[in-house]
């Protein structure tokens, strides 16, 4: 009986002693640092490239191979400097962006993903005319905020949605954007 | 004797249910509504896995729930809202809460809880002391986010979502690609291609149209 007791009592001493141990308390928690090669990862799929030189036969996908030696002078060789994908019209889904050549023209092209079709946007206005020297410029994503300018005239753009940014080397050049339905640029430089 | 045995059989389960019970918030907090969210230690700091869905202050006010655009717009007090009015939304992103619920004495935070300031943030940052904080703090995978060429691993347990804002008229924005949270002076955010974390989108400090945009809030424990 007395051994029962004893018994009894210890378990409640573990319990007390054991049972609530919050883990969090003074001490540091820490984690693995190294982030392993990540596989897989996500491209502009071919076929909306596919579907998209079927359209407009005469407009050619610039190739990483055309950029200038100057401009991997300011890139890693990582950089896909000519294509980028985000939502910037807000319904959730990857809207795309390319840089093509026209010819000898530099032009952006932007498709606009909807549920089941592709809606295409191409610059009316030639970016640079490429040069044997190569391509200068980049597009990259700009996300929602302010950008302010104060070169020639100080001048500011509110964005609600991701727009793409195009850069000539590392000088922010372009934002492009939708409001309201329609695809607009704001200057920069 | 097989009495007493018995007696001695019941007491100590009822004892160690007791014990079980009570320990429940060791890795979990539990606000005034019953919502119960996991929490994640990161360094010294414990932070709350899922965003905030509380409807009630600590004192068991009610946060108004300003569904239209015009009450949004027009608010002087603490509201929240959820992304498109669309309640199934509000399981994995929780709500989007407006500024003045950040400093209502009556306190959205749960008991020993409390919003994360510019100082926890840097905390945060100093601790994981990667120019890819984001891939560690991001959820792992892609489930909630659009695809990308940078995926979060999740390693500290933070759970980033990107559950988008709601701004000064009450539109929606970019549930999906970013996700916005609300430190006591602003955001901190973060993108679907990005391996970073960002907080450039909102000071109130410098702006205070920012006080009546909505942010998701991920809740920090009182030291």
């Amino acid at each position: 009986m007395s051994g029962s007791i004893n018994r009894f009592v210890f378990f409640i001493f573990l319990l007390s002693f054991y049972g609530c141990k919050d883990s969090s308390k003074g001490s540091i928690r820490d984690f693995e640092r190294p982030i392993p090669q990540q596989n897989n990862l996500f491209t502009i799929p071919q076929k909306v490239k596919k579907d998209f030189l079927q359209k407009f036969p005469k407009l050619e996908i610039i190739k990483k191979e055309e950029y200038s030696k100057l401009f991997w002078d300011f890139y890693d060789s990582e950089t896909i400097p000519n294509e980028c994908f985000t939502d910037i019209n807000n319904d959730q889904l990857l809207d795309y962006a390319l840089l093509v050549k026209d010819e000898n023209k530099l032009k952006l092209v932007i498709i606009l993903s909807a549920d089941k079709d592709y809606s295409y946007w191409i610059s009316p206005f030639s970016i640079e005319n490429i040069t044997v020297e190569g391509v200068n410029f980049c597009i990259s994503i700009k996300s929602a905020g302010r950008t302010d300018i104060v070169k020639k005239v100080s001048e500011s753009l509110v964005i609600k949605k991701n727009g793409f940014l195009l850069r000539n080397l590392e000088q922010d050049h372009f934002v492009f954007y939708e409001e309201s339905g329609h695809l607009k640029n704001f200057k920069m430089l | 004797m097989k009495k007493l045995r018995s007696i001695y059989n019941y007491t100590a389960l009822f004892l160690f249910l007791c014990f079980a019970f009570s320990c429940k918030n060791a890795e979990t907090v539990e606000d005034i509504d019953g919502n119960i969210y996991h929490t994640t230690k990161i360094g010294k700091q414990t932070w709350m896995v899922e965003n905030l869905k509380v409807t009630r202050f600590n004192n068991g006010d009610s946060v108004k729930y300003l569904k239209n655009n015009n009450d949004w717009e027009q608010a002087k007090q603490a509201g929240y809202s959820f992304y498109n009015n669309d309640i199934d939304l509000v399981k994995d992103y929780g709500f989007l809460y407006n500024y003045n619920c950040l400093h209502d004495i009556r306190r959205i935070a749960p008991e020993g809880w409390t919003i994360p300031t510019e100082e926890d943030l840097k905390e945060l940052e100093s601790f994981i002391n990667s120019n890819s904080i984001g891939i560690f703090l991001k959820e792992k995978k892609n489930a909630h986010w659009l695809p990308s060429n940078t995926v979060g691993n999740n390693a500290t347990g933070f759970t980033a979502l990107p559950g988008g804002y709601r701004d000064e008229e009450g539109s929606f924005y970019m549930l999906k690609s970013n996700g916005y949270y609300w430190i006591k002076t602003g955001s901190f955010e973060f993108y679907h291609w990005s391996s970073r974390m960002f907080q450039a989108f909102a000071d109130v400090r410098r702006d205070s149209v920012f006080k009546r945009y909505g942010f998701s809030v991920k809740c920090i424990k009182k030291e």
